[in-house]
Protein backbone atom coordinates (compact mmCIF):
# COMPACT_ATOMS: atom_id res chain seq x y z
CA UNK A 1 0.00 0.00 0.00
CA UNK A 2 1.31 3.17 -0.57
CA UNK A 3 2.52 5.50 2.33
CA UNK A 4 1.32 9.11 1.61
CA UNK A 5 3.98 10.84 3.58
CA UNK A 6 5.98 9.23 1.29
CA UNK A 7 4.55 9.64 -1.52
CA UNK A 8 3.57 13.46 -1.62
CA UNK A 9 7.14 14.43 -0.52
CA UNK A 10 7.85 13.02 -4.26
CA UNK A 11 5.52 15.70 -5.37
CA UNK A 12 7.11 18.74 -6.99
CA UNK A 13 5.89 22.22 -6.62
CA UNK A 14 4.69 24.23 -9.95
CA UNK A 15 6.57 27.18 -11.64
CA UNK A 16 5.66 30.46 -10.67
CA UNK A 17 5.52 33.32 -13.01
CA UNK A 18 7.88 35.04 -10.71
CA UNK A 19 10.46 32.08 -10.96
CA UNK A 20 10.05 31.27 -14.92
CA UNK A 21 13.14 33.80 -15.61
CA UNK A 22 15.29 31.86 -13.59
CA UNK A 23 14.23 28.77 -14.75
CA UNK A 24 15.46 29.79 -18.20
CA UNK A 25 18.46 31.36 -17.53
CA UNK A 26 19.08 28.12 -15.61
CA UNK A 27 17.98 25.71 -18.59
CA UNK A 28 21.61 25.11 -19.20
CA UNK A 29 21.24 21.31 -20.18
CA UNK A 30 24.32 20.06 -21.69
CA UNK A 31 23.36 18.27 -25.22
CA UNK A 32 26.11 15.83 -27.63
CA UNK A 33 27.75 19.39 -29.25
CA UNK A 34 27.97 21.11 -25.29
CA UNK A 35 30.09 17.24 -24.70
CA UNK A 36 32.32 16.91 -27.89
CA UNK A 37 32.90 20.55 -27.28
CA UNK A 38 34.51 20.37 -23.86
CA UNK A 39 35.92 17.31 -25.16
CA UNK A 40 37.90 18.97 -27.67
CA UNK A 41 38.79 22.38 -25.64
CA UNK A 42 40.31 19.48 -22.54
CA UNK A 43 41.94 17.93 -25.72
CA UNK A 44 43.65 21.30 -27.26
CA UNK A 45 44.47 22.27 -23.47
CA UNK A 46 46.37 18.98 -23.23
CA UNK A 47 48.55 19.22 -26.49
CA UNK A 48 48.87 23.32 -25.80
CA UNK A 49 50.66 21.40 -22.48
CA UNK B 1 29.70 19.95 -46.48
CA UNK B 2 28.29 22.91 -43.21
CA UNK B 3 29.58 21.91 -39.72
CA UNK B 4 26.44 21.71 -38.21
CA UNK B 5 27.40 23.36 -34.98
CA UNK B 6 28.28 26.76 -36.54
CA UNK B 7 28.46 26.33 -40.07
CA UNK B 8 31.68 26.27 -40.83
CA UNK B 9 33.46 24.26 -43.88
CA UNK B 10 34.32 20.19 -42.67
CA UNK B 11 37.35 19.61 -43.91
CA UNK B 12 38.26 16.51 -45.43
CA UNK B 13 39.37 14.48 -42.43
CA UNK B 14 34.99 15.22 -41.30
CA UNK B 15 36.24 17.64 -39.07
CA UNK B 16 34.71 21.54 -38.59
CA UNK B 17 37.47 24.07 -39.91
CA UNK B 18 36.53 26.50 -37.35
CA UNK B 19 35.05 24.61 -34.28
CA UNK B 20 37.06 21.42 -34.66
CA UNK B 21 33.77 19.02 -34.15
CA UNK B 22 33.52 15.86 -35.82
CA UNK B 23 30.58 15.97 -38.47
CA UNK B 24 29.65 12.71 -38.45
CA UNK B 25 29.25 12.52 -34.60
CA UNK B 26 27.61 15.89 -34.45
CA UNK B 27 25.31 14.61 -37.48
CA UNK B 28 24.66 10.64 -35.75
CA UNK B 29 23.54 13.22 -32.52
CA UNK B 30 20.82 15.31 -34.27
CA UNK B 31 19.10 12.31 -35.98
CA UNK B 32 19.11 10.81 -32.67
CA UNK B 33 17.20 13.74 -31.82
CA UNK B 34 14.98 13.98 -34.54
CA UNK B 35 14.07 10.30 -34.14
CA UNK B 36 13.00 11.45 -30.14
CA UNK B 37 11.33 14.17 -31.60
CA UNK B 38 9.71 11.67 -33.99
CA UNK B 39 8.66 9.49 -31.15
CA UNK B 40 7.45 12.14 -28.79
CA UNK B 41 5.24 13.83 -31.84
CA UNK B 42 4.00 10.11 -31.77
CA UNK B 43 3.04 9.64 -28.45
CA UNK B 44 1.71 13.45 -28.00
CA UNK B 45 -0.69 12.25 -30.85
CA UNK B 46 -2.34 9.09 -29.18
CA UNK B 47 -2.25 11.28 -25.62
CA UNK B 48 0.60 9.86 -23.95
CA UNK B 49 1.79 12.80 -22.47
CA UNK B 50 4.07 11.55 -20.59
CA UNK B 51 5.99 9.39 -23.02
CA UNK B 52 5.91 12.50 -25.08
CA UNK B 53 7.59 14.25 -22.31
CA UNK B 54 10.17 11.76 -21.91
CA UNK B 55 11.12 11.34 -25.90
CA UNK B 56 11.12 15.21 -26.08
CA UNK B 57 13.92 15.40 -23.08
CA UNK B 58 15.90 12.75 -24.98
CA UNK B 59 15.90 14.66 -28.02
CA UNK B 60 17.01 18.27 -26.15
CA UNK B 61 19.80 16.01 -24.89
CA UNK B 62 20.92 15.02 -27.85
CA UNK B 63 20.49 18.91 -29.37
CA UNK B 64 19.13 21.32 -27.47
CA UNK B 65 18.24 23.34 -30.49
CA UNK B 66 15.52 21.26 -31.76
CA UNK B 67 13.19 23.35 -31.94
CA UNK B 68 10.14 21.55 -32.92
CA UNK B 69 10.88 19.14 -29.62
CA UNK B 70 11.27 21.99 -27.67
CA UNK B 71 7.96 23.62 -28.88
CA UNK B 72 6.10 20.51 -28.42
CA UNK B 73 7.50 19.78 -25.45
CA UNK B 74 6.23 23.53 -24.21
CA UNK B 75 2.79 22.56 -25.61
CA UNK B 76 2.60 19.90 -23.68
CA UNK B 77 3.32 21.21 -20.45
CA UNK B 78 0.72 23.70 -21.61
CA UNK B 79 -2.18 21.04 -21.49
CA UNK B 80 -1.36 19.27 -18.36
CA UNK B 81 -2.00 22.83 -17.16
CA UNK B 82 1.33 23.72 -16.35
CA UNK B 83 1.37 26.99 -18.53
CA UNK B 84 4.40 28.44 -16.81
CA UNK B 85 7.01 25.68 -17.67
CA UNK B 86 5.11 25.96 -21.09
CA UNK B 87 6.18 29.40 -21.53
CA UNK B 88 9.45 28.37 -20.21
CA UNK B 89 10.20 26.41 -23.15
CA UNK B 90 8.79 28.60 -25.70
CA UNK B 91 10.78 31.12 -24.79
CA UNK B 92 14.13 28.94 -24.55
CA UNK B 93 13.25 27.97 -28.34
CA UNK B 94 12.24 31.30 -29.56
CA UNK B 95 15.73 32.30 -28.31
CA UNK B 96 17.36 29.66 -30.37
CA UNK B 97 15.48 30.88 -33.71
CA UNK B 98 13.94 34.38 -33.18
CA UNK B 99 12.36 33.90 -36.64
CA UNK B 100 9.90 31.52 -38.18
CA UNK B 101 9.00 30.09 -34.96
CA UNK B 102 5.47 28.93 -33.87
CA UNK B 103 6.43 29.62 -30.04
CA UNK B 104 6.54 33.45 -30.64
CA UNK B 105 3.12 32.66 -31.64
CA UNK B 106 1.65 30.61 -29.01
CA UNK B 107 3.51 33.21 -26.55
CA UNK B 108 1.91 36.34 -27.94
CA UNK B 109 -1.15 34.02 -27.64
CA UNK B 110 -0.77 33.47 -23.89
CA UNK B 111 0.60 36.65 -22.95
CA UNK B 112 -2.04 38.71 -25.34
CA UNK B 113 -4.78 38.06 -22.37
CA UNK B 114 -3.06 39.32 -18.95
CA UNK B 115 -5.84 37.15 -17.37
CA UNK B 116 -5.00 34.16 -18.77
CA UNK B 117 -1.38 34.77 -17.23
CA UNK B 118 -2.79 36.11 -14.25
CA UNK B 119 -4.55 33.02 -13.34
CA UNK B 120 -1.78 30.54 -14.74
CA UNK B 121 0.19 32.00 -11.85
CA UNK B 122 -2.44 31.89 -9.18
CA UNK B 123 -2.88 28.28 -10.40
CA UNK B 124 0.62 27.76 -9.63
CA UNK B 125 0.32 29.12 -6.29
CA UNK B 126 -2.19 27.70 -5.10
CA UNK B 127 -1.33 24.19 -6.31
CA UNK B 128 1.71 24.63 -4.09
CA UNK B 129 -0.49 25.97 -1.14
CA UNK B 130 -2.57 22.66 -1.71
CA UNK B 131 0.92 20.82 -1.56
CA UNK B 132 1.81 22.34 1.64
CA UNK B 133 -0.91 22.05 3.37
CA UNK B 134 -1.11 17.65 2.53
CA UNK B 135 2.69 17.77 3.43
CA UNK B 136 1.89 19.28 6.88
CA UNK B 137 -0.94 17.09 7.15
CA UNK B 138 -3.92 19.53 6.95
CA UNK B 139 -5.78 17.59 4.47
CA UNK B 140 -9.28 19.06 4.71
CA UNK B 141 -7.26 22.31 3.45
CA UNK B 142 -5.48 20.29 1.01
CA UNK B 143 -8.85 19.05 -0.63
CA UNK B 144 -10.65 22.26 -0.67
CA UNK B 145 -7.81 24.07 -2.25
CA UNK B 146 -7.65 21.41 -4.64
CA UNK B 147 -11.10 21.10 -5.31
CA UNK B 148 -11.41 24.60 -6.25
CA UNK B 149 -8.19 24.25 -8.34
CA UNK B 150 -9.98 21.86 -10.45
CA UNK B 151 -13.25 23.21 -10.69
CA UNK B 152 -11.28 26.27 -12.49
CA UNK B 153 -8.85 24.57 -14.52
CA UNK B 154 -9.73 21.08 -15.42
CA UNK B 155 -6.32 19.93 -17.64
CA UNK B 156 -4.57 20.16 -14.23
CA UNK B 157 -3.05 16.69 -14.25
CA UNK B 158 -0.55 17.50 -11.17
CA UNK B 159 -4.06 18.62 -9.24
CA UNK B 160 -5.84 15.47 -9.77
CA UNK B 161 -2.47 13.20 -8.92
CA UNK B 162 -2.56 14.87 -5.88
CA UNK B 163 -6.53 14.79 -5.48
CA UNK B 164 -6.10 11.29 -6.27
CA UNK B 165 -3.50 10.20 -3.15
CA UNK B 166 -5.42 11.89 -0.60
CA UNK B 167 -8.74 10.36 -1.56
CA UNK B 168 -6.79 6.76 -1.27
CA UNK B 169 -5.29 8.20 2.09
CA UNK B 170 -8.90 9.08 3.36
CA UNK B 171 -9.77 5.28 1.99
CA UNK B 172 -12.31 6.75 -0.88
CA UNK B 173 -11.10 5.28 -3.27
CA UNK B 174 -13.59 5.59 -5.94
CA UNK B 175 -13.35 9.11 -5.84
CA UNK B 176 -9.74 8.46 -6.29
CA UNK B 177 -10.60 6.25 -9.47
CA UNK B 178 -12.57 9.17 -10.35
CA UNK B 179 -9.77 11.63 -10.02
CA UNK B 180 -7.32 9.17 -12.46
CA UNK B 181 -9.79 8.55 -14.67
CA UNK B 182 -9.39 12.53 -15.33
CA UNK B 183 -5.87 11.78 -15.74
CA UNK B 184 -5.99 9.05 -17.89
CA UNK B 185 -8.10 10.93 -20.28
CA UNK B 186 -5.75 13.88 -20.55
CA UNK B 187 -2.58 11.90 -20.48
CA UNK B 188 -3.07 8.67 -21.26
CA UNK B 189 -0.38 6.61 -19.89
CA UNK B 190 0.31 8.50 -16.63
CA UNK B 191 2.40 6.48 -14.93
CA UNK B 192 1.65 7.53 -11.64
CA UNK B 193 -1.78 7.62 -12.31
CA UNK B 194 -1.36 3.57 -13.50
CA UNK B 195 0.59 3.05 -10.04
CA UNK B 196 -2.26 4.30 -7.71
CA UNK B 197 -4.53 2.67 -9.64
CA UNK B 198 -2.55 -0.70 -9.04
CA UNK B 199 -2.34 0.46 -5.78
CA UNK B 200 -6.03 0.11 -5.39
CA UNK B 201 -6.53 -3.25 -6.78
CA UNK B 202 -7.16 -2.02 -10.27
CA UNK B 203 -6.36 -4.81 -12.59
CA UNK B 204 -4.28 -4.15 -16.18
CA UNK B 205 -7.05 -5.03 -17.94
CA UNK B 206 -9.55 -2.59 -15.93
CA UNK B 207 -6.86 0.33 -16.64
CA UNK B 208 -7.12 -0.47 -19.83
CA UNK B 209 -10.88 -0.46 -19.57
CA UNK B 210 -10.76 2.85 -18.23
CA UNK B 211 -8.57 4.55 -20.18
CA UNK B 212 -11.17 3.66 -23.18
CA UNK B 213 -13.87 4.52 -20.67
CA UNK B 214 -12.53 8.14 -19.83
CA UNK B 215 -12.24 9.30 -23.63
CA UNK B 216 -16.18 9.76 -23.18
CA UNK B 217 -14.95 12.51 -20.21
CA UNK B 218 -15.42 15.92 -21.27
CA UNK B 219 -12.11 17.39 -20.12
CA UNK B 220 -12.96 21.08 -20.30
CA UNK B 221 -15.53 20.65 -18.02
CA UNK B 222 -15.68 21.67 -14.34
CA UNK B 223 -14.23 19.06 -12.09
CA UNK B 224 -16.90 18.00 -9.05
CA UNK B 225 -17.31 15.43 -6.96
CA UNK B 226 -20.97 15.46 -8.02
CA UNK B 227 -21.13 12.77 -10.53
CA UNK B 228 -18.92 10.58 -8.55
CA UNK B 229 -22.23 10.19 -6.45
CA UNK B 230 -24.06 9.22 -10.09
CA UNK B 231 -21.00 6.36 -10.34
CA UNK B 232 -21.10 5.24 -6.58
CA UNK B 233 -25.05 4.42 -7.49
CA UNK B 234 -24.07 2.73 -10.53
CA UNK B 235 -21.32 0.55 -8.97
CA UNK B 236 -24.04 -0.48 -6.48
CA UNK B 237 -26.31 -1.60 -8.79
CA UNK B 238 -23.62 -3.23 -10.63
CA UNK B 239 -22.88 -5.22 -7.69
CA UNK B 240 -26.40 -5.83 -7.16
CA UNK B 241 -26.61 -7.56 -10.33
CA UNK B 242 -23.36 -8.72 -10.18
CA UNK B 243 -25.09 -10.72 -6.85
CA UNK B 244 -28.29 -11.58 -8.75
CA UNK B 245 -26.43 -13.48 -11.26
CA UNK B 246 -24.09 -14.75 -8.98
CA UNK B 247 -26.40 -18.30 -7.50
CA UNK B 248 -24.41 -19.08 -4.17
CA UNK B 249 -24.79 -14.99 -3.26
CA UNK B 250 -28.56 -14.49 -4.17
CA UNK B 251 -29.62 -17.57 -2.12
CA UNK B 252 -31.46 -16.75 0.70
CA UNK B 253 -34.18 -18.20 2.70
CA UNK B 254 -37.82 -17.74 2.78
CA UNK B 255 -39.09 -15.38 5.46
CA UNK B 256 -42.91 -14.75 6.25
CA UNK B 257 -42.72 -10.96 5.85
CA UNK B 258 -44.51 -9.90 9.82
CA UNK B 259 -46.89 -7.20 8.45
CA UNK B 260 -47.58 -5.92 11.86
CA UNK B 261 -44.49 -3.93 11.89
CA UNK B 262 -45.28 -1.58 8.79
CA UNK B 263 -48.81 -1.02 10.58
CA UNK B 264 -47.22 2.18 12.02
CA UNK B 265 -45.49 3.31 8.79
CA UNK B 266 -48.31 1.70 6.97
CA UNK B 267 -50.92 4.54 8.63
CA UNK B 268 -48.38 7.63 8.00
CA UNK B 269 -47.48 6.64 4.54
CA UNK B 270 -51.16 6.88 4.10
CA UNK B 271 -51.30 10.07 6.17
CA UNK B 272 -48.80 11.81 3.69
CA UNK B 273 -50.35 10.48 1.03
CA UNK B 274 -53.75 11.80 1.93
CA UNK B 275 -52.26 15.31 2.47
CA UNK B 276 -50.50 15.68 -0.54
CA UNK B 277 -53.80 14.33 -1.99
CA UNK B 278 -55.60 16.97 -0.29
CA UNK B 279 -52.66 19.68 -1.10
CA UNK B 280 -52.30 18.82 -4.26
CA UNK B 281 -56.21 18.30 -5.60
CA UNK B 282 -59.00 19.78 -3.41
CA UNK B 283 -56.60 22.78 -2.12
CA UNK B 284 -56.30 24.41 -5.84
CA UNK B 285 -59.86 23.71 -6.80
CA UNK B 286 -61.28 25.39 -3.57
CA UNK B 287 -58.94 28.12 -3.89
CA UNK B 288 -59.87 28.48 -7.58
CA UNK B 289 -63.47 28.84 -6.51
CA UNK B 290 -62.58 31.50 -4.03
CA UNK B 291 -61.16 33.86 -6.23
CA UNK B 292 -63.53 33.18 -8.54
CA UNK B 293 -66.03 34.10 -5.97
CA UNK B 294 -64.12 36.84 -5.28
CA UNK B 295 -63.61 38.35 -8.34
CA UNK B 296 -67.33 38.31 -9.30
CA UNK B 297 -68.05 40.36 -5.92
CA UNK B 298 -65.67 42.77 -6.99
CA UNK B 299 -67.29 42.86 -10.23
CA UNK B 300 -70.39 43.54 -8.53
CA UNK B 301 -69.43 46.06 -6.06
CA UNK B 302 -67.55 47.57 -8.71
CA UNK B 303 -70.26 48.42 -11.13
CA UNK B 304 -72.56 49.39 -7.91
CA UNK B 305 -70.11 51.92 -7.00
CA UNK B 306 -70.20 52.97 -11.11
CA UNK B 307 -73.96 53.30 -10.88
CA UNK B 308 -73.17 55.69 -7.75
CA UNK B 309 -70.94 57.69 -8.63
CA UNK B 310 -73.33 58.35 -12.31
CA UNK B 311 -75.61 59.91 -9.55
CA UNK B 312 -73.60 61.53 -7.78
CA UNK B 313 -72.20 63.36 -10.98
CA UNK B 314 -76.16 63.68 -11.86
CA UNK B 315 -77.21 65.26 -8.73
CA UNK B 316 -74.09 67.63 -8.56
CA UNK B 317 -74.76 69.13 -12.02
CA UNK B 318 -78.25 69.78 -10.41
CA UNK B 319 -77.50 71.35 -7.70
CA UNK B 320 -75.23 73.66 -10.17
CA UNK B 321 -78.07 74.40 -12.03
CA UNK B 322 -80.05 75.41 -8.89
CA UNK B 323 -77.36 77.34 -7.47
CA UNK B 324 -77.00 79.14 -11.02
CA UNK B 325 -80.84 79.89 -10.55
CA UNK B 326 -80.34 81.10 -6.93
CA UNK B 327 -78.11 83.98 -7.79
CA UNK B 328 -79.47 84.63 -10.68
CA UNK B 329 -82.60 85.11 -9.16
CA UNK B 330 -80.90 87.13 -6.59
CA UNK B 331 -79.21 89.19 -9.36
CA UNK B 332 -82.58 90.18 -10.44
CA UNK B 333 -84.14 90.70 -6.97
CA UNK B 334 -80.75 93.11 -6.51
CA UNK B 335 -81.55 94.93 -9.64
CA UNK B 336 -84.78 95.06 -8.97
CA UNK B 337 -84.10 97.58 -5.35
CA UNK B 338 -82.06 99.22 -7.80
CA UNK B 339 -84.67 99.87 -9.64
CA UNK B 340 -86.91 100.80 -6.89
CA UNK B 341 -84.29 102.82 -5.52
CA UNK B 342 -83.61 105.09 -8.14
CA UNK B 343 -87.78 105.52 -9.05
CA UNK B 344 -87.61 106.80 -5.01
CA UNK B 345 -85.08 109.08 -5.65
CA UNK B 346 -86.72 110.22 -8.86
CA UNK B 347 -89.94 110.80 -7.24
CA UNK B 348 -88.55 112.46 -4.29
CA UNK B 349 -86.44 115.03 -7.03
CA UNK B 350 -89.80 115.12 -8.83
CA UNK B 351 -91.71 116.07 -5.31
CA UNK B 352 -89.37 117.91 -4.38
CA UNK B 353 -89.03 120.41 -7.80
CA UNK B 354 -92.60 120.40 -7.89
CA UNK B 355 -94.33 123.41 -6.17
CA UNK B 356 -96.69 122.68 -3.75
CA UNK B 357 -99.72 125.35 -4.08
CA UNK B 358 -102.05 122.94 -2.45
CA UNK B 359 -100.38 123.68 1.30
CA UNK B 360 -100.43 127.65 0.73
CA UNK B 361 -103.96 126.88 -0.34
CA UNK B 362 -104.84 124.98 2.41
CA UNK B 363 -103.44 127.20 5.08
CA UNK B 364 -105.44 130.10 3.43
CA UNK B 365 -108.59 128.14 3.03
CA UNK B 366 -107.91 127.24 6.98
CA UNK B 367 -107.00 131.52 7.78
CA UNK B 368 -110.66 132.22 6.13
CA UNK B 369 -112.61 129.65 8.11
CA UNK B 370 -110.77 130.75 11.47
CA UNK B 371 -112.30 133.82 10.30
CA UNK B 372 -115.46 132.47 9.41
CA UNK B 373 -115.56 130.56 12.66
CA UNK B 374 -116.18 127.29 11.02
CA UNK B 375 -113.39 125.65 13.11
CA UNK B 376 -114.06 122.26 12.71
CA UNK B 377 -113.25 122.72 8.63
CA UNK B 378 -110.29 124.46 9.77
CA UNK B 379 -108.88 121.79 11.55
CA UNK B 380 -109.89 119.11 8.60
CA UNK B 381 -108.07 121.31 6.53
CA UNK B 382 -104.99 122.40 8.70
CA UNK B 383 -104.88 118.30 9.13
CA UNK B 384 -104.71 117.65 5.25
CA UNK B 385 -101.94 120.60 4.96
CA UNK B 386 -99.95 119.13 7.51
CA UNK B 387 -99.86 115.64 5.81
CA UNK B 388 -98.49 117.08 2.51
CA UNK B 389 -96.33 119.07 3.97
CA UNK B 390 -94.88 120.18 7.30
CA UNK B 391 -95.11 124.19 7.84
CA UNK B 392 -95.68 126.82 11.07
CA UNK B 393 -98.92 128.14 8.89
CA UNK B 394 -100.81 125.08 9.16
CA UNK B 395 -99.85 124.71 13.13
CA UNK B 396 -100.76 128.11 13.50
CA UNK B 397 -104.34 128.37 12.27
CA UNK B 398 -104.62 124.23 13.63
CA UNK B 399 -104.38 125.66 16.99
CA UNK B 400 -106.34 128.70 16.73
CA UNK B 401 -108.85 126.40 15.14
CA UNK B 402 -109.19 124.16 18.01
CA UNK B 403 -109.04 127.62 20.31
CA UNK B 404 -112.26 128.21 18.99
CA UNK B 405 -113.47 124.81 18.96
CA UNK B 406 -113.14 124.72 22.74
CA UNK B 407 -110.23 121.87 22.76
CA UNK B 408 -107.37 123.93 24.52
CA UNK B 409 -105.57 120.53 24.65
CA UNK B 410 -105.05 120.06 21.28
CA UNK B 411 -104.74 123.85 20.88
CA UNK B 412 -101.60 124.00 23.19
CA UNK B 413 -100.15 120.68 21.62
CA UNK B 414 -100.22 122.14 17.96
CA UNK B 415 -98.75 125.72 19.39
CA UNK B 416 -96.02 123.46 21.05
CA UNK B 417 -94.97 121.93 17.99
CA UNK B 418 -94.95 125.30 16.32
CA UNK B 419 -92.63 126.68 18.80
CA UNK B 420 -90.87 123.61 18.79
CA UNK B 421 -90.41 123.43 15.19
CA UNK B 422 -90.16 126.92 14.05
CA UNK B 423 -88.61 129.30 16.77
CA UNK B 424 -88.08 132.04 14.70
CA UNK B 425 -91.26 131.99 13.06
CA UNK B 426 -93.67 135.28 13.33
CA UNK B 427 -96.59 134.05 15.00
CA UNK B 428 -93.77 132.81 18.11
CA UNK B 429 -94.60 135.35 20.59
CA UNK B 430 -98.59 135.20 20.11
CA UNK B 431 -98.37 131.51 20.76
CA UNK B 432 -96.14 131.45 23.63
CA UNK B 433 -98.14 134.02 25.25
CA UNK B 434 -100.92 131.56 24.71
CA UNK B 435 -98.95 129.23 26.23
CA UNK B 436 -97.53 130.82 29.14
CA UNK B 437 -101.31 131.63 30.00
Amino acid sequence: MINFDEEVRKFQPCLEMSQAEDAIYKNDVKDITDVLAEMLLQINSNQNE
Amino acid sequence: MECLNCGAPVLENGHCSACGMNYELLAKAYNTSNFYYNLGLDRARVRDLTGAIDALNSALKYNKQNINARNLLGLIYYEMGETVLGLTQWVISSNYLPEHNIAAKYIQEVQSDSDKLDEANQLAKQYNQALTYAKQGTKDLAFLQLKRILAAYPHFVKGYLLLALLYMDNGNFDKAKKALKRVLRIDKNNTLAVKYLNEMGVSAKDVINMKEASSRIDVDSSYTDEDQFKSDLETFVEKSLQDIDNPEKSKASYREINHNKFNLLYVSVGLILGILAFWLLILPTKLNSANKENRELQLSHSEEISKKNVAISDLEKKIEGLEKQVASVEEAKNEEKAQEEEANSAFEVIKSSIPNTAYENLCSEAGRAVNERRYSDAIEMCNAALQIQQGEVAYYYLGKAYIGNQDEEKAKVAFMNLRDNYPESTYIDEVTEYLSE
